[in-house]
């Protein structure tokens, strides 16, 4: 019984680990009507316009990688800090009901923060890359603090209290120790945070605009890869279509880039860590 | 042991799961079984998912309804309304309605993945091949802003000039010192396609601020923005209109966007609604064309803000 149990999880781990080539290849397999018809290079032109024939995902790229990181810039101070005040500063009951309040709006359906945006963001800035970055930002801002606040908890007590006895003030104890030794935990969550607001598509396209371009200002619309799934998979057919699981193939791409390198610098700062401290 | 339990479950899912078909590859199963017996556990179970995903996929295309209409995001309302009314009289027939545009709707049909198809827009000779066309009803698209403003009618040259990006403010059509938000429709869509071709316009020459998909967004987005600007079918902007939402249908040429103006053939942005059938028109689609052509049919569709085409 043993033996079949663990065959069991070889195969369930082993499945988790197919699927990631597995959706790639199907999605490449889809794309084939574009490819096979030698229009490739078509798709590293600076227009979309299906229409036309124009496979361009350049400003689709540039519309993710833009919105995306604004979002992770805006994101990572304001959710680092509450780790910390949580961490260091709240008392039990206090941290605890943030704790909380941070999980109840990390678990809030993307299309809540869409509606939030069009409501209350847009009729400011309109339907542009600030709006999105925003939305972004509101969304990935909790599961990031949790996150980080899981990697300030790991850092042994211990070091804590060394730092202390030795005279430091508590804000150096929190930059020098405590930040420094929960680096690799940190940049885990930051890249998942990134990747989530890479991936997001419905909330991204209720306030973003989603005209293909580049944006010249941060009031100016933009789309990303998913907005354009969203908007035109179910109307699109033959080369146009093909072109979409590309777009999805260019957006799995680009997530799994990312969390290469974060377990690249993950590891990196994992065994260089106890040797800074 | 663990092999003979999990082989009879399997057995027991079949028959309960996939009533009507009786006992398939009863025969397979039982030259397999000594195979099974020898098989390692780990390939046996792998044969055994595999097998039950098979049985699944099986099953819902055993019970997939009879007769599957896609296309027209447009047309998918009334479509709907109508199957639901004649599968009320013949229950023995089941209808299937998806909207995916009207794209969708001409390559299903002549691929046969659909029995019928459905298009808001004119066929190119191209995509009339092997397909019987059958129009039954007219609508049409008209420019919307929203309520507030002081504006009540556009011409071509203006609607060109705004989405072109030569006319930006609303100062130049008598309104107040504010740039206009130029909504535009995403790609696939056969409203896009009816603007474009109506405004002799490319869609890479439309500046436009916002690109929505559907008619409803256009709608949230033209009643929630008062300097905006956008085009949908007059059905679904009369609709709104009588849910009591800030939207103004603009007169086009001085003619007026109503129901009355697309009839007579007088509004400038008017297209059919058509479906579409692979070869001939089977015993079913003949139904739901006779029931269009039908006085309950034309009341169906005036109900829905489009309008019937008399005669057919």
């Amino acid at each position: 019984m043993p033996r079949l149990a663990s065959l069991l999880l070889a195969g369930l781990g082993l499945l988790a680990a197919l699927a990631a080539p597995a959706v790639a290849m199907f999605l490449l397999w889809r794309a084939f009507p574009l490819i096979g018809d030698g229009h490739l290079l078509r798709l590293v032109d600076d227009e979309w316009f299906p229409g036309e024939g124009k496979f361009g995902l350049l400003p689709l790229v540039v519309g993710t990688a833009s919105t995306a990181g604004l979002a992770l810039l805006l994101a990572v101070p304001i959710g680092l800090l509450s780790a910390v005040w949580v961490r260091f500063y709240a008392g039990p009951r206090r941290a605890r009901l943030a704790e909380m309040s941070l999980g109840v709006i990390a678990g809030m359906p993307s299309v809540v923060f869409g509606l939030f945006g069009t409501f209350w963001i847009v009729p400011a800035l309109g339907a542009s890359l600030a709006s999105a970055a925003l939305v972004l930002a509101m969304m990935v801002v909790p599961s990031f603090a949790l996150f980080a606040l899981a990697a300030l908890r790991q850092v042994p007590e211990g070091l804590l209290r060394d730092g202390q006895a030795l005279g430091l003030h508590k804000s150096r104890v929190i930059r020098h120790l405590a930040l420094r030794t929960a680096q690799p935990g940190l940049i885990g969550a930051a890249t998942l945070a990134l990747a989530r607001a890479l991936g997001e598509a419905l909330a991204v396209e209720m306030v973003a605009g989603n005209v293909p371009n580049f944006p010249d200002s941060l009031l100016a619309p933009v789309r990303t890869l998913t907005t354009t799934l969203v908007q035109e998979f179910e109307y699109a057919h033959g080369a146009h279509a093909g072109a979409l699981h590309l777009v999805a193939l260019a957006v799995v791409a680009l997530a799994s880039m990312l969390v290469t390198l974060a377990f690249k610098l993950g590891h990196g700062q994992i065994h260089a860590a106890p040797e800074a401290a | 042991m663990a092999a003979k339990t999990f082989r009879r479950h399997d057995a027991n899912y079949r028959q309960s799961a996939c009533p009507h078909v009786r006992n398939p590859g009863s025969a397979a199963v039982a030259h397999g079984l000594p195979l099974l017996r020898t098989m390692p556990p780990s390939k046996w179970f792998f044969c055994a998912s595999a097998a039950a995903l098979l049985l699944m996929f099986g099953c819902n295309k055993n019970q997939a309804v009879r007769f599957v209409i896609t296309g027209s995001s447009t047309c998918q309302p009334v479509l709907q309304e109508v199957t639901a009314r004649l599968e009320q009289r013949d229950p023995s027939v089941r209808f299937q309605v998806e909207a995916g545009g009207s794209g969708r709707g001409i390559t299903d049909a002549k691929t046969r993945k659909a029995q019928a198809g459905m298009a808001s827009r004119d066929l190119l000779p191209a995509e009339l091949e092997g397909l019987t066309v059958v129009p039954f009803a007219r609508d049409g698209v008209t420019i919307v802003a929203h309520a507030s403003r002081n504006l009540a009618a556009v011409t071509s040259e203006q609607v060109k000039a705004i989405y072109t990006g030569k006319l930006t403010n609303w100062k130049e059509l008598g309104g107040p010192d504010a740039k206009i938000t130029v909504v535009n429709k995403a790609e696939g869509r056969a409203t896009l396609e009816v603007f474009l071709q109506k405004f002799k316009l490319k869609n890479s020459e439309i500046k436009a601020d916002v690109v929505v998909g559907d008619n409803a967004q256009c709608v949230r987005l033209v009643t929630g923005d008062e300097h905006a600007i956008g085009y949908l079918s007059i059905g679904e902007a009369l609709r709104a209109v009588e849910r009591k939402e800030p939207l103004r249908l603009l007169d086009l040429d001085g003619v007026a966007a109503t129901l009355e103006n697309v009839r007579d053939g007088s509004f400038p942005l008017g297209r059919s609604l058509y479906l579409l059938f692979p070869g001939q028109a089977d015993a079913e689609g003949q139904r739901i064309v006779d029931f269009l052509a039908s006085p309950e049919g034309s009341e169906l569709l005036y109900a829905q803000g489009f309008v019937p085409l008399s005669g057919t």
